[in-house]
């Protein structure tokens, strides 16, 4: 399993919260071979299983992608649509996008800028004012090809860019389930049974890792994301967020959480002892699965690590493998840790 | 009794989150009856059971099906008796103040009485021409109950629930309209369906709850109604936006009559939702369905989330003029809701529910 | 209780850093109870060895967190950007003395040039008393988190400092649990005292606490905004404990209401009522009632003013009638 490669291939498929169907599909299929034990729940999580030792490690990332849905049609076979997780609606007027489970592609529309008042052209176009254009030429065509429901996902595809970089959509979170599948394969740890949870719909509120962490039960979990990256013109520290290409991003908290404190300190003490580059991530707000994960049943000690990328929540987004890399050496390390008794949750 | 009188019953004891007892009194009477057993847990979820029948539980330990329609109401509460007798009060729930001026309302005495009121504000040929354009803030409307301050104070604690005074009307064409017809339609829905399941054959334990706490936002009623009753599927019967004008939005609102909105979206399993659009098609009950991209805004976010999870469906009835003392509904979309909650439940094996873990 | 409360004013503990605080109440609940324990989250919780597992204890609980300042940056110049965690209030902030966990000392600035109006904790920063970066080396570092420091004073009739945001609920908790163990009662139903975490944030160490004493009741202590404007009840300090009926995410269950109002009856205590508006206000009531099939829960708010600052202000008479409502509400009076 080469990890660009399936990065590649997670980045180009689609799904949207509660529509996480292909992500699904290719983890499971990758992944059979390398766990003991493989299985969904109700919800819809993946779960993979490697060892059975006593002491429990949850490890999530999330499967959804931000998106849109079908949710009517104009009589002249335009698909007026709603939007599925946090979209900025500043990309959404002139881009490409795929429709349906099939692909079909269409493109967003807005009327031409010569006629709009000067005063529109400034303004973003709310996202209630512009229509989806897969060709159709009524609105029974329309419905009949995209009936009510149906997904709407950025026609992006996934491509290297400068250096140690790639481009592709929905990094958040496609590059944390690279980095827990990487995780799982090298991992043999006699003291550990180690939860690899793949989970729907965070984009909407954190909702399958609620259930996951409820069934595993674990000990400790780490939460591994795509988090905003603002190293471009015009921003400075702390508003940055966190840079491409200084690895790891530790959260101290957001907005649903304070991360335990003896594990985010010792996931500092492992990175600098194995001189791992890693960064605080400096945004106190927003929020990752290990949020819904810690207030589980009697509580659960969580931290989240983060794959920082520009333009997450966009058709493109640009991320370091480097970073991946380093990510995945950190999850190892804790595993570690925690499997030989040096960090006890 | 008809369905309009068993509305018009649950209309008039209905209540903002806190009060809902009186509620579960009067499901206690009408589904009471219908049920093996019920009871009250301890926030107050009212919970009754009609078991499969004796083939059903024959086949082994039967599904658990649980129906939820939430019991507690919008509405207003006491926060100050300024002098003279005026109670100033604030929103729970998303009351819509745009109405609120020169509503009349009824204030919960601290004897348990019921005190007519009507909501006032400085009065129009006092207020400016720029005042006029513009809602009153609910922190300058007051609600008059036309007694002595010592009265007041004597009679009204700080508190106080303050709800919409109006009354049930039969509509032409099988409508009604009336307070509070959100949720009571989805609590008569269950009833419907309580009322039909007695003759049919099932083999889910059917669990008809009446929740507390939806319109506060947390639901903390379903999340530990569902905990408590751990079921194997779990639907919420709601309302939704019924559609009024040419300018309704479409992605958002259903015409009255069309049946029940059956809920599509990630708070939704799809295999459930095709159980629903595949058994409605069957019995011929007409449906449309609601794109729910994110939170359903009903108890089955709630649900879906309880303890190890449960998968979960909406049903949601069209209703215009929500959150008014005038919600109005098509009967036919009750009773449509109500037999396609049976059919559900009729058809809910115990190979079904397992099956609802495999992705 | 005063002694309590200048002792645990004068700990460390912003929300999510709770141990020293968490120690501190150890050490004064312990003689009290039979155990003191803490949880994986670091809810310290303190009441008998053990409970038979039908029992279904009253819960008490009160958070052990203040609001901090998390650094977030440290700039060239030496400053220190923060993010404010918990109800700290900006506008408050400047010129404030902060500490944290190490032990550096710093003060609240605020960039040259900022219109008094547009205040916000973005144009702000601490200052530690060094030039440059470099100088901040072994003081302080990104994660750092700073609490407001000052000492416990009596103002007139109140008691005065920083924290009181909740050490006043733990001091409370603390003397309810001292009047219990001088007063046993073999039949007395078991009290489990929870000093929370994240508290301050949002109810978060209440509810994982809650979901594993599984208790009958919980009834939360915290601070409450005294003060009022017309779509929110009047609340003042000294007029007694308020029970809170109503905030942004939860409403007082009757049967939580009318044990309370029961108990300030018989043991003669003042209450008020307190409802606030849309979007206003927590409490941890909020969290303990979603634990497994719900609990009833309530919350009794200690009034204060100056919230948020390091001059927290609370009433030492509606502290007194805080413990004896409590003291109610567990042994009821005759």
């Amino acid at each position: 399993m080469n990890p660009v490669h399936l990065l590649e291939e997670l980045s180009n498929a689609c799904g949207l919260p509660g529509d996480e169907g292909e992500v699904r599909a290719i983890l499971r299929r990758a992944l059979t071979p390398h766990v003991d034990e493989i299985f969904t729940d109700s919800i819809g999580n993946l779960i993979c299983r490697k060892g059975s030792g006593p002491v429990r490690l949850m490890l999530d990332a999330h499967m959804d992608e931000v998106g849109l849905v079908v949710a009517g049609y104009d009589a002249g076979g335009l698909l007026r649509f709603k939007e599925s997780g946090g979209i900025d609606a500043r990309v959404l007027p002139g881009r490409a996008v795929l429709v349906g489970r099939a692909k079909l592609p269409g493109v967003i529309g807005l009327e031409a800028v010569h006629l709009t008042d000067e005063d529109d052209r400034g303004r973003v176009v709310p996202a209630h004012r512009l229509r989806i254009d897969i060709g159709a030429r009524s609105r029974e065509e329309a419905e009949a090809v995209a009936p009510p429901g149906t997904p709407v996902y950025f026609a992006t595809r996934f491509s290297p860019a400068g250096g140690r970089l790639v481009r592709g959509k929905a990094f958040d979170d496609r590059i944390g389930c690279v980095a827990l599948a990487e995780a799982l394969l090298d991992a043999d740890y006699a003291n550990l049974t180690l939860l690899a949870a793949f989970t729907v719909q965070e984009e909407i509120g954190l909702r399958g890792a609620q259930v996951a962490a409820y069934n595993l039960e674990p000990h400790l979990a780490l939460a591994i994301d795509g988090t905003t990256a603002g190293d471009v013109p015009g921003i400075e520290p702390p508003q940055t967020c966190s840079h491409i290409g200084q690895g790891p991003a530790i959260s101290l908290m957001d907005g649903t959480i304070i991360t335990h404190e003896r594990v985010r300190d010792h996931l500092v003490a492992l990175a600098e002892r194995h001189g791992i580059p890693h960064q605080f991530r400096r945004l106190t707000t927003a929020g990752t699965d290990a949020g819904a994960i810690f207030l589980q049943r009697a509580g659960v000690p969580a931290c989240t690590f983060s794959v920082p990328c520009r333009y997450i929540h966009s058709p493109a987004s640009l991320a370091s493998l480097d970073d991946l890399e380093h990510t995945v050496r950190l999850i190892g390390l804790m595993a570690r840790s925690l499997d030989e008794g040096e960090f006890r949750p | 009794m008809s369905i309009t009188e068993t509305l018009a019953g649950l209309s008039r004891v209905a209540a903002i989150h806190g009060w809902e007892e009186a509620t579960a009194a009067a499901l206690g009477g009408w589904w009471g009856a219908l049920v093996d057993e019920w009871r009250t847990d301890t926030l107050g979820n009212f919970i009754g059971l009609l078991r499969a029948d004796s083939e059903g539980r024959g086949r082994g330990v039967p599904p658990r099906v649980l129906a939820a329609a939430h019991m507690d109401t919008v509405g207003l509460m006491v926060t100050r008796i300024e002098s003279g007798g005026f109670l100033r009060v604030t929103t729970v729930g998303g009351t819509d103040r745009r109405l609120l001026l020169g509503q009349e309302v009824e204030v919960l005495g601290a004897g348990g009485q019921w005190l007519t009121g009507i909501v006032g504000a400085k009065p129009p040929h006092l207020t400016t021409g720029e005042e006029r354009k513009k809602l009153p803030p609910v922190e300058d409307l007051f609600v008059d109950l036309g007694r002595p301050e010592p009265e007041v104070r004597a009679l009204v604690p700080v508190g106080a629930p303050v709800l919409y005074r109006s009354e049930v009307v039969a509509l032409r064409n099988g409508r009604v309209s009336g307070r509070y017809l959100d949720d009571t339609v989805g609590l008569a829905a269950i009833g419907v369906a309580l009322e039909e399941l007695r003759h049919r054959s099932r083999q889910a334990d059917f669990y008809a709850v009446g929740t507390v706490g939806e319109e506060v936002g947390r639901l903390p009623g379903a999340a530990t109604a569902a905990y408590g009753v751990h079921p194997d599927l779990a639907i919420a019967l709601d309302v939704t936006f019924g559609s009024f004008s040419e300018a309704s939005d479409p992605t958002s609102t259903f015409a009255l009559g069309s049946g029940p909105a059956i809920g599509i979206g990630p708070n939704c399993h799809p295999a459930l939702t095709d159980l629903l659009r595949e058994e409605a098609s069957r019995a011929g009950i007409p449906f449309s369905l609601e794109v729910l991209p994110a939170h359903s805004g009903t108890d089955a976010w709630a649900m879906q989330t309880a303890r190890g999870g449960v998968p979960t469906a909406t049903l949601s009835i069209p209703l215009r003029y929500m959150h008014t003392p005038v919600e109005l509904v098509d009967l036919e979309d009750v009773k449509a809701t109500g037999r396609l909650l049976a059919g559900l439940v009729a058809r809910a094996t115990r190979e079904f529910a397992e099956g609802l873990v495999r992705w | 209780m005063n002694e309590t409360l200048r002792r645990l004013t004068a700990v460390y503990g912003p929300s999510g850093r709770e141990s020293a605080v968490a120690a501190a109440v150890s050490e004064l609940i312990g003689p009290y109870v039979e155990a003191v324990r803490s949880d994986a989250l670091g809810n310290l919780i303190a009441g008998p060895a053990a409970i038979a597992p039908e029992a279904r204890p009253l819960m008490l609980s009160a958070h052990l967190d203040q609001g901090g300042l998390v650094v977030t940056e440290v700039g060239q110049d030496g400053r220190l950007r923060f993010s404010v965690i918990g109800g700290l209030s900006a506008v408050g902030l400047p010129s404030l003395r902060v500490a944290s966990a190490r032990g550096a000392n710093g003060v609240v600035g605020v960039d040259e040039g900022v219109d008094a109006k547009d205040l916000a904790p973005s144009k702000m920063f601490i200052d530690l008393g060094v030039a440059g970066r470099e100088a901040t080396a072994g003081l302080a570092d990104i994660g750092d988190v700073f609490c407001l420091t000052g000492e416990l004073a009596e103002v007139g009739e109140t008691l005065v400092g920083p924290a009181l945001d909740n050490r006043a609920g733990c001091a409370v908790l603390i003397e309810v649990a001292r009047r219990l163990a001088a007063e046993p009662h073999s039949d007395r139903q078991a009290v489990q005292f929870v000093f929370s975490v994240q508290g301050a944030v949002a109810p978060r160490g209440v509810r994982t606490a809650a979901y594993a004493l599984e208790p009958g009741w919980a009834l939360a202590v915290d601070v409450t905004a005294a003060g009022g404007s017309r779509n929110r009840s009047p609340v003042e300090l000294g007029k007694g404990p308020a029970i809170r009926v109503k905030d942004a995410s939860y409403v007082a269950p009757g049967p939580v209401r009318q044990r309370l109002e029961a108990a300030a009856r018989k043991a003669e205590v003042v209450t008020q009522t307190e409802v606030l508006p849309p979007g206003e206000g927590q409490n941890e009531a909020a969290g303990a009632e979603l634990a497994r099939a719900g609990v009833l829960a309530g919350m009794v708010g200690l009034p204060a003013r100056h919230l948020g600052t390091a001059s927290e202000m609370v009433h030492r008479s509606d502290l007194d009638a805080a413990v004896r409502l409590l003291l109610a509400v567990i042994d009821p009076v005759a």
